[in-house]
């Protein structure tokens, strides 16, 4: 086979790559870091307080299928969240308190609060406790690079970003996100330090409540554990105020048995 | 030859999909990806209808497990099999979001039932919070040992070797006032247990306040005839390993082979950790704590004396207390690796050592959790020491395999 031929063969199979995963340059002008502005924006409540119910469904290969209730209230001006199992009955009355750099975990069997690093996975599950705050994009990452694509018959940026602070849970990230007036996030790929693929995110349904927008159907995917997976779908879905009292030890040990 | 093996190679790249790309993207990204959610304005928030019930709540736990120890000593051996079935049952009644009471009975067969917990909780303008009644307390940030727990003295051990009184741990009758200001915590404990005037009353102030990513806690207990207590508390954490510290002086001891009118300190220092590799191969944690005991037994040849052994367990006034704890350094850890290789084995060890009369105990255990309501577990522990050290003082040193098997175990 001549070096012409060879050349083309690959010349065709690396088009074929292209417009498989429809990846074309993009353009220069558009500000990515506006996008990751305003998606972060949208995602934190600012002076309202935000509460919900998270129905967690949880895939182990080994395990089978497991269903969680918990209950959810965040302040995101002041960094708190106090999350509540409500399901299984094994693990009910188990409650996460975030208040700033400080996360408590409260264990209703001892009556006792230990503390809790927020990178931890949350009750064994692809949901890591840091899911459950504000989306910190344009603060924690800069952007290492874009291009243009589409994703289930939406045209997206492919982004991808590079942290600048050791805070954050995966140094590495690529995200899908609308090329529409309100910036969605459709997918995320979330890399090691050694680059390596740990998990996709995928975020197919948004609810919009007051001026905000977060979404309502979450799918974390573990990359490296085979079928293992995690869908989260919120309701009961808030922003009326949230009394002070909540966001206390003295509240847990109250709504406990 | 070298192109087949590039097109072959592009071919699998073309093939290959994450977990993630097993999706239909059309299908899954298909309909709006938007909707409004609108707020009921009658409904009540989410965090009032937690302090709400109506009717009154039942649940509890279940334990039925049976063992079997061989116990093996001086080429001789001896068998023990052993039942328990125990639970409890809790009745939770909350008519209003300001008012509950709650009750919580534990059976243990062959010990009968006892009331663990009866308490109401209300509070003054959701900024002060009562808890009045029988209530489980614990002040320390220990793992192993807690000798800032000044309120439940004598609850030391996590797995208290061979106890001669098989006494389940009871809290006290007790108010408790808490003032959660921003993120800080003030509390007031007043303990009525076998009060008979009110100045015999115990009081114990806490405070639990936060500096940067630790908190501090600080508290004081008093009751008249029994050595005061100051304590002190600290927990935080660094790179995902939490850090706890606790300190304790009292002046005087309770404990009757020591000195009424002299200071002792107690303190401790301790760390936990837990890891789990991307894949899941190594779930592992792990825990270590540093024990020093300044109410330890300064005459420690009078424990190997059967007489004031004796003594001590048969006055009226039993003081379990003065045969525990009277080493002066104490040292325990246990690490564990939870599903062994994504698979349904623990594997876990502890150990549990009176440094000073070198004394102690260990042992390593592998379950199985393969099965949802049968959990049998193996293992093998060695108590060790000198006759009539602490770890062997109602005990001989042997080295014992266990067996057991919790049978239907579980919530509701």
């Amino acid at each position: 086979m001549k070096f012409n031929q060879r050349l083309r063969i690959i010349s065709l199979c690396l088009i074929m790559i292209f417009s498989v995963f429809g990846a074309v340059q993009a353009k220069d002008d558009v500000d990515i870091y506006a996008i990751l502005k305003k998606i972060d924006t949208n995602t934190n409540f600012g002076e309202y307080d935000f509460s919900s119910v998270m129905t967690m469904v949880v895939e182990d290969p080994e395990k089978g299928i497991e269903k969680m209730v918990v209950h959810q209230f965040r302040r995101d001006r002041e960094e708190k969240f106090l999350l509540l199992i409500q399901e299984p009955s094994v693990q009910k009355g188990q409650g996460y308190l975030l208040e700033g750099d400080n996360l408590w975990f409260y264990d209703p069997s001892s009556r006792q609060f230990a503390h809790n690093s927020l990178k931890e996975s949350f009750q064994g599950s692809d949901v890591r406790n840091s899911d459950f705050t504000q989306w910190t994009y344009s603060s924690n990452y800069e952007v290492a690079g874009y291009e243009e694509g589409s994703l289930g018959g939406h045209k997206v940026y492919i982004v991808e970003l590079e942290a600048t602070s050791n805070s954050v849970t995966y140094p590495y990230i690529k995200l899908w996100i609308t090329q529409t007036e309100t910036p969605l996030v459709l997918m995320a790929e979330e890399y090691s330090l050694t680059k390596r693929l740990m998990r996709t995110s995928l975020f197919p349904k948004y609810a919009t409540i007051g001026s905000f927008i977060i979404p309502q159907q979450m799918i974390f995917v573990d990359e490296l554990v085979k079928g293992s997976k995690t869908q989260v779908i919120l309701s009961e879905l808030s922003i009326s105020p949230i009394p002070d009292n909540v966001f206390t030890k003295a509240y847990i040990e109250r709504v406990n048995r | 030859m070298k192109i087949k093996q590039l097109v072959s190679v592009l071919l699998l790249c073309l093939l290959w999909v994450s977990p993630a790309m097993a999706f239909d993207f059309n299908e899954l990204f298909g309909s709006d990806l938007l909707f409004e959610v609108a707020e009921e304005e009658e409904r009540p928030s989410l965090a009032e209808t937690m302090l709400i019930n109506e009717g009154v709540k039942v649940g509890g736990k279940y334990n039925l497990s049976v063992s079997s120890d061989w116990n093996f000593k001086d080429d001789k051996y001896s068998n023990r099999f052993r039942t328990n079935l125990s639970g409890n049952l809790f009745l939770d009644a909350r008519p209003d979001p300001n008012y509950r009471v709650f009750a919580n009975v534990q059976v243990n067969y062959g010990q009968g039932i006892y009331l663990s917990e009866l308490f109401s909780d209300f509070n003054y303008q959701d900024k002060i919070f009562f808890r009045g009644g029988k209530q489980t307390i614990n002040w320390g940030v220990g793992y192993f040992f807690s000798p800032a727990d000044v309120i439940n003295v004598g609850k030391i051990y996590p797995q208290n070797p061979e106890e001669p009184v098989e006494e389940p741990v009871e809290g006290p009758i007790a108010l408790k006032i808490n003032m959660p200001v921003d993120i800080h915590n003030y509390y007031l404990y007043l303990l009525f247990n076998d009060v008979e005037e009110i100045n015999q009353i115990a009081i114990a102030p806490k405070v639990e306040f936060v500096v940067g990513r630790s908190e501090v806690g600080l508290g004081g207990y008093y009751q008249k005839e029994q050595a005061p207590r100051l304590m002190a508390t600290i927990s935080s954490s660094i790179k995902g390993v939490s850090l706890f510290g606790e300190a304790m002086i009292s002046n005087g001891s309770d404990k009757r082979f020591l000195e009424k009118e002299q200071l002792f300190f107690k303190g401790t220092v301790g760390a936990r950790f837990s890891r789990t590799d991307p894949q899941g191969l190594f779930s592992v944690a792990a825990a270590a704590q540093y024990y020093y005991n300044g109410e330890y037994l300064r005459d420690q040849s009078l424990l190997s004396n059967p007489v004031v052994v004796d003594l001590s367990l048969s006055t009226e006034d039993p003081r379990y207390d003065d045969l525990i704890d009277t080493g002066r350094h104490y040292f325990a850890a246990t690490a564990s690796w939870n599903k062994l290789l994504n698979t349904d084995y623990t594997l876990s060890g502890f150990w549990l050592g009176n440094l000073s009369d070198n004394s102690g105990k260990a042992s390593a255990t592998l379950s199985f959790s393969g099965f949802e309501e049968l959990v049998p577990s193996i293992g093998i522990s060695k108590t060790y020491g000198e006759p009539g050290s602490e770890f062997v003082r109602f005990t001989e040193a042997a080295t014992t395999i266990f067996f057991n098997v919790s049978l239907g175990s579980g919530s509701f």
